[in-house]
């Protein structure tokens, strides 16, 4: 087999609160990395400018502040909208980019991961093949890594910033995990509103970050039967740890790969 | 919490298991058709029905039409007991681009087999048999000794991924490239495994 041999390139960016991470392990011209980067890196910044409810200036806080209409927000703020729909209604309510009682639209729960892989087409349009992109724990891989191996990406111990309670390989697929962990309660049941508290994360692992991740926003409220109700998407499996810490996944074939 | 994992041997929990994902999979198959035309958004918009991919592209490349796969329907109203993979999820504009690879396929790394130090964890004594290949890659990782006494642990033990030894999992975070979890603001980032991978942590 023929090893590549390539110094992986590895930048990172504040972006949406968190930090994102990219590695790129293309063979190729450095300026076409550096360009797709930075291309990705702006693109993330709009994106987050257009949907931060943290922002005034946003169209999601200009919409909730009575000062723009949905249907005049722009094709992002209705695919984003229209995504949370199908969502809600594959979710039985668990998710919602509303809460209830509440007019207000709060799509953070879906637009990280959405914006990570849009923002990371710069990649695949710059040709990339080999790399893979963290925005604060949700990742997306694209191929291997430089020698053909997996990317190996492991699975936070919430109790411990240094520490993983388990690991998957994924060749292309992305990674994602919700929890309170990190930051406190902040994530709700869109069918009660309480916060959600039977779990210490949910990852769900599939082809795309936008799904992986709102899958594992909605399955994590859920609880355990998150990991029955990620299962039902053709190519998404999930696993959970627990208050305890101990680690579950209904999913067989995952379990092996990941020992693999 | 629920207790979904009764204390019972492999052999009896698999046969419910594999009769119940039988009659799943047939429930399945009658109930995620997609409901033709039905408008159940609630919205009004009777063109497009919350199962069809969003039609917007957000400026990117037209959103493939989603006719090859099933649309995604909303869920049955009949709780479906087991795993059965059935709905293909929107196509949306961050999702164009080309299809993922098959997820990992078995590499080969062969090496010397070496037994962990037995270690007290808050769920009975753990021991793990490593398996290091020359390159101090670790090939496998399987627990020669777990937490039996514990009922979920036996649960946990023939139902999920076997618990890792923690150590065992620092030593492999040499090769791992990123790590998933619960998001850190960027305080957090700096004393997390993520910023010591990016070569950005202490």
């Amino acid at each position: 087999m023929n090893t590549l041999v390539a110094v992986p390139v590895v930048r990172t960016h504040g972006v949406m609160g968190t930090m994102a991470s990219v590695h790129v392990h293309d063979h190729v011209d450095a300026a076409v990395v550096e360009t797709a980067i930075e291309a990705m890196w702006a693109e993330l910044d709009r994106l987050e400018d257009l949907f931060s409810t943290f922002r005034d200036s946003s169209a999601i806080s200009r919409i909730n502040a009575g000062q723009l209409h949905v249907l005049d927000a722009g094709p992002e703020v209705i695919e984003v909208l229209d995504a949370c729909t199908w969502l809600e209604h594959v979710s039985h309510g668990a998710f919602r980019a509303r809460r209830p009682g509440d007019t207000l639209l709060d799509p953070a729960g879906f637009v990280k991961g959405w914006a990570a892989e849009l923002a990371a087409q710069h990649l695949d349009r710059a040709g990339l093949q080999h790399w893979y992109l963290s925005v604060g724990g949700d990742i997306q891989t694209r191929g291997s890594r430089a020698d053909g191996s997996p990317w190996c990406v492991g699975i936070a111990d919430p109790n411990d910033s240094l520490a993983c309670r388990a690991m998957v390989e994924v060749r292309g697929e992305a990674v994602a995990t919700s929890g309170t962990a990190a930051r406190g309660l902040h994530l709700w049941d869109g069918r009660t509103g309480n916060t959600a508290c039977d779990l210490a994360s949910m990852t769900v692992v599939g082809p795309h970050l936008t799904w992986a991740d709102a899958f594992a926003t909605t399955a994590f409220v859920m609880g355990l039967d998150g990991l029955d109700w990620v299962s039902r998407f053709d190519g998404y499996r999930a696993l959970a740890i627990t208050l305890d810490g101990d680690v579950l996944t209904r999913d067989a074939e995952w379990c092996h790969a990941s020992m693999a | 919490m629920t207790d979904h994992h009764p204390a019972a041997s492999l052999g009896k929990r698999l046969l419910p298991a594999i009769a119940l994902t039988a009659s799943a999979a047939g429930l399945v198959v009658v109930l995620d058709r997609p409901p033709n035309g039905s408008a159940v958004d609630g919205r009004g918009d009777s063109a497009a029905s919350p199962d069809a991919a969003p039609d917007t592209a957000a400026g990117a490349t037209p959103i493939p039409t989603p006719t090859a796969t099933p649309a995604p329907t909303v869920a049955p109203a009949v709780p479906v007991p087991s795993p059965s993979p059935s709905i293909v999820p929107p196509a949306v504009s961050s999702t164009t681009l080309p299809a993922a690879k098959q997820p990992a396929a078995a590499t080969t790394c062969e090496g010397k087999t070496i037994d962990g130090p037995t270690e007290n964890t808050r769920w009975g004594p753990v021991q793990v048999e490593a398996v290091v290949s020359s390159s101090g890659q670790i090939c496998d990782v399987d627990a020669i000794q777990s937490p039996n006494s514990h009922r979920r642990s036996v649960a946990i033990n023939n139902n999920a991924l076997p618990i890792l030894h923690r150590q065992v999992m620092k030593a492999q975070s040499a090769n791992i490239n990123g790590v998933s979890g619960a998001t850190v603001t960027s305080t957090g980032y700096v004393r997390s495994l993520q910023a010591i991978l990016d070569g950005a942590g202490g």
